[in-house]
């Protein structure tokens, strides 16, 4: 039984957004990681351990959100990940509202993160839904 | 069930398998180490020390993202936590399993001191320090006067290593008493 749960948020218009961005990363390693990071993160009682580096509470102007972190090591060149979402502590789970991957200081999608505080505050206005990921 | 389930048929991607093989590795290990040093409340100071290695060497072999863990290295932190590390190929079944039943209980282990004292029992041997102390009593009975065996070079120097010996569990129990 994890530790933890995953949900992926459906937004207003029906779209699974971190299923969406899942499905179109370029290599099943990047899938791998992804996949990899959550069965870990669900396993870990404490994320906020200073051991613990996949995982960040935001602040600043992405306060209320939080990232997973995870890089994949690719033709000699390491490609990092920041899958976005609502760390819900009381229930014990994690809503992803979306990702992007980070190169420098420009992210893909660039909009990653007004896009995740978009579904955060439809979510947390009554809007879309959440499908536990399994 | 439902996270084998999900699982298994992504593995029936032979690339995403290959992948998902070295996530283990790359990223089970340094988890397990994580646990391990919470088990048995470790800084990476005390584990390194205990392995014979830096402290920059367990903070990258506990970093998920470091991916280049040496099996030397992984050797020697199995000795810093004194438990044993299996190195094995296994199916894929097995593999699916242990991701989703994934919890830092289920990577816990168990010293060999820790275990000692039941597996011994089960199979009927006395205690560490019996198993030292007795050579170091017989080794003794033998230099008494009327000894059917007459003392022996040997003799001593079976007092001498049982001493020696059981100095060193004593120590041992000491440093762990201490820790």
């Amino acid at each position: 039984m994890p530790l933890w749960r995953f949900f992926d948020y459906i937004n207003d218009d029906g779209d699974d957004v971190i299923e969406k961005w899942y499905e179109a990363q370029d290599d099943d390693a990047i899938r791998v990681q992804f996949d990899a990071t959550i069965f870990i993160l669900a396993a870990t009682e404490d994320w906020t351990h200073r051991r613990v580096k996949s995982f960040k509470v935001l602040t600043g102007r992405h306060a209320g959100l939080c990232e997973l972190r995870f890089t994949v090591e690719m033709e000699r060149k390491k490609r990092r990940f920041r899958p976005l979402g609502i760390w819900r502590k009381d229930s014990r789970d994690f809503v992803l509202l979306g990702s992007c991957e980070k190169s420098g200081r420009i992210l893909i999608p660039s909009n990653a993160f007004e896009l995740a505080l978009h579904y955060k505050a439809e979510f947390e206005g009554g809007g879309g839904r959440i499908r536990e990921r399994t | 069930m439902n996270a084998l389930r999900t699982l298994w048929a992504k593995l029936r991607n032979r690339k995403y398998r290959a992948e998902f093989v070295a996530a283990q590795v790359k990223r089970g290990i340094p988890f397990q180490i994580q646990t391990l040093m919470k088990q048995k409340e470790f800084s990476q100071e005390k584990l390194a020390a205990e392995s014979g290695l830096t402290q920059g060497v367990i903070s990258r072999a506990a970093n998920p993202d470091y991916g280049n863990l040496t099996l030397n290295t992984i050797i020697k932190i199995a000795a810093g936590f004194d438990v044993a590390f299996v190195g094995k190929f296994v199916p894929f079944s097995e593999l699916g399993k242990w991701f989703a039943n994934l919890s830092e209980e289920s990577v816990r282990v168990k010293s060999f001191n820790e275990e000692d004292e039941e597996i011994s029992q089960a199979l009927g041997l006395g205690s560490v320090e019996q198993a030292l102390v007795e050579p170091e009593e017989e080794a003794r009975k033998d230099l008494q006067p009327h000894s059917p065996r007459q003392p022996q070079l040997g003799s001593v120097l079976e007092i001498e290593n049982a001493k020696k010996d059981a100095q060193r569990l004593r120590d041992r129990q000491r440093e762990m008493a201490a820790d």
